[in-house]
């Protein structure tokens, strides 16, 4: 899409009593796209996603939605559908009435309204003739409520924060790929705040990473498991995330590890290959999935099983290397011989980030 | 084997039966005395009892228009100052909610405090703000509002002052305590659907709100249908509320039958109230 973005999102700051709980936050959406922001508690998603809503006022920077500026639009007139965490589902109006409110809000006329809410309802899975009290449903059934009563008054934008963190494991897998089909059906910009990476992985076409207050990477989910621009993020991503090896280089081929042993890699992963002087410390990311187990070889990272837990299908292999535990991920038929293995990365440039930044080091590829 | 001793009907009813005893003694025994007094009646000109009974005294509250007026002037009365607590209240009770922080333990005591100094001392103080030549009027004079006092004593403005002041905390803590329960995401939910804040008061926190709002009126109605000391001295005499009635009856006229009946009646209001209350509680928590 060329011109100017669907929302945009500038500067934008905000803090509680000193507290810096947003920094400069900047964020471009496409219209029509599921973009998610996935970050540890307290790292301000909700903050964000409530000044997007309106509820809460920016300290500065603006934001603009289809080209118009909302940053001073009260919330009642920003058309702008929030389901929170809880539901927040009102507790003295049946499931029809909460849906219907704000399409009383829009004045619409009855039977208009009442089509739209069985419309609604229908859309997320849900019997339209259902007419109890939002106390009487399950977890599962008053999120969808939630989510019918946000996209009734069709909204310029759909803002989720942790819409499935109360859900069980099961249903919460099942809901958010409903929530991605129900995305593709209507076609409404959505934003959804998660801590859960693999549900973000899952379901959107963008991924926004914060931390302490900052958007550290903003990326399509592969691009963000494929080149993660921060040890935070490649710390973060993926099931299980990557291991975070501390290491600092020794000499052009060699590396020392956390407790001074000596670790000669492959050419590809040695410090002369990333560009790293002798001495600095960095950290190398690598993945359970991508580790290869043996006993013998060239360049092998030694290390002694601790634990095997079995996940079905494949196992986790818990290793003790250099004074890091590391978890590596194979097979459930791979044979796993003694106790003292050899670890082998994959022979392609290493995700290497300076130790003091986090940063990724030469990731020009 | 099992170290907690039985708890037999035998046993639940020896550990009630002091206090009921008690409950007997001084409540329901002079309470069916009541009842019986106010059939009676007084014989004219002297203090003896005449104890056929009669409906002489209800037929008189009923058809004199002195009493009529007096039950009449206490029910507006009530529902007048439960009103104004409950206009007052609202936004009291939520402010003190939302913004209070730190200092709401201490507001709270505050707006309790009229309830543990008795009626008798802040009524006396309020005498002092709101006579002829105290606080209110000398303050108004001297910034030249007005040229003469203003009458807040001795009539229903002065007595609405009193008791308002008096049954204020009895609304303003049932609320308090409903608004707590409340979460804000509701109010965020109904402004995020385009609820203007106007509609987000009257959609989303009256209703919500409404079993506080009936708690403290059915407090404040009773209080202030019962309420004696206040009307008296405020009203000094000039304000006849239906406490004052039975006072009168009582204490002065000593036509114990008829004060009984005073009293009787006062009481059936209380229970309709009360009734009314129940009802519309009991609507309330089907209905969520
Ligand atoms: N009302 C508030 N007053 C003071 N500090 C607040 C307030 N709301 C949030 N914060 C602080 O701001 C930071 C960001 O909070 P926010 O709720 O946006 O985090 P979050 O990313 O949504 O976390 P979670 O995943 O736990 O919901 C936190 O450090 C939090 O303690
Ligand atoms: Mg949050």
């Amino acid at each position: 899409m060329t011109g100017s973005p669907y929302l945009r999102i500038r500067s934008i700051k905000k803090s509680y009593k000193g507290a810096v709980a947003l920094h400069d936050i900047d964020l471009d959406v496409e219209q029509g796209a599921f973009v998610s922001l996935l970050g540890p508690s307290g790292c301000g998603k909700s903050t964000l996603l409530q000044i997007l809503a309106g509820l809460l006022e920016a300290d500065g920077g603006d934001v603009q939605l289809g080209g118009e500026d909302i940053t001073n639009l009260p919330p009642w007139r920003r058309n702008i559908g929030l389901v929170f965490q809880n539901y927040a589902l009102f507790p003295h109006l049946s499931i029809r009435q909460n849906v219907r409110f704000g399409l009383d809000m829009l004045g619409m006329d009855r039977t208009e309204a009442e089509k739209r809410v069985d419309e609604s309802l229908a859309m997320v899975g849900l019997d339209p003739a259902l007419s109890r009290k939002p106390g009487e449903l399950s977890g599962g059934q008053q999120q969808r409520v939630a989510i019918a009563r946000a996209i009734a008054i069709r909204p310029r934008l759909l803002l989720l924060d942790e819409p499935l963190s109360n859900l069980d494991a099961v249903l919460r897998h099942k809901v958010r790929l409903e929530l991605r089909e129900l995305h593709d059906r209507t076609g409404i910009t959505t934003i959804m705040v998660t801590h859960d990476q693999a549900e973000a992985l899952a379901t959107s076409d963008r991924i926004a990473v914060m931390n302490g207050g900052r958007i550290l990477q903003y990326e399509a989910p592969e691009a963000l498991y494929r080149a993660p621009a921060t040890a935070f993020i490649a710390g973060f991503v993926g099931s299980p995330p990557a291991n975070l090896v501390p290491l600092s280089a020794l000499d052009n081929n060699s590396w020392t590890l956390a407790n001074g042993q000596v670790w000669k890699p492959i050419a590809s992963l040695a410090p002369r290959a990333a560009g790293v002087r002798a001495g600095a410390a960095c950290i190398m990311a690598l993945r359970p999935e991508a580790l290869a187990v043996g006993v013998s070889g060239e360049g092998g990272l030694p290390g002694r099983v601790v634990a095997i837990e079995f996940i079905g299908g494949d196992r986790l292999v818990h290793v003790e290397t250099g004074g890091t535990q590391l978890t590596v991920r194979v097979s459930a038929e791979q044979a796993m011989a003694g106790p003292d293995i050899l670890l082998f990365p994959p022979q392609e440039t290493p995700l290497l980030f300076d130790a003091n930044s986090g940063k990724r080091l030469k990731a020009d590829f | 084997m099992n170290q907690t001793p039985d708890i037999t009907p035998t046993t639940t009813t020896l550990l009630i039966a002091p206090a009921a005893v008690l409950m007997f003694g001084v409540f329901v025994l002079p309470f069916l005395f009541l009842v019986v007094l106010s059939f009676w009646s007084q014989v004219p000109g002297s203090l003896s009892l005449d104890t056929s009974l009669t409906l002489a005294n209800y037929v008189r509250i009923f058809t004199d228009s002195y009493y009529l007026g007096g039950l009449w002037t206490t029910l507006w009365l009530s529902g007048f100052v439960t009103l104004i607590c409950l206009l007052l209240a609202l936004p009291l009770a939520r402010w003190i909610v939302l913004h209070a922080g730190r200092a709401k333990g201490l507001l709270i005591g505050i707006s309790i405090l009229p309830l543990i100094c008795g009626a008798l001392l802040p009524t006396l103080g309020l005498v002092n703000l709101l006579s002829p030549l105290g606080f209110i009027n000398g303050a108004l004079k001297s910034m030249g509002v007005i040229q003469s006092s203003l009458p807040l004593l001795g009539n229903i403005t002065g007595v609405t002052i009193g008791l308002v002041q008096a049954f204020l905390p009895l609304m303003v803590l049932p609320l308090i305590n409903t608004i707590e329960r409340i979460p804000r995401d509701y109010e965020k939910a109904a402004m995020s659907l385009g609820a203007s804040p106007l509609v987000v008061w009257r959609r989303v926190l009256l209703p919500l709100m409404l079993p506080g709002i009936v708690a403290g009126s059915l407090l404040v109605f009773c209080a202030a249908l019962t309420a004696f000391v206040t009307p008296q001295i405020l009203g000094q005499g000039k304000v006849v509320t239906f406490a004052s009635l039975a006072y009168q009856q009582a204490a002065m006229v000593l036509d114990w039958p008829f004060a009984s009946a005073l009293g009787i009646v006062m009481l059936l209001f209380l229970a309709l109230a009360g009734l009314v209350g129940a009802l519309i509680s009991r609507r309330l928590a089907r209905g969520s």
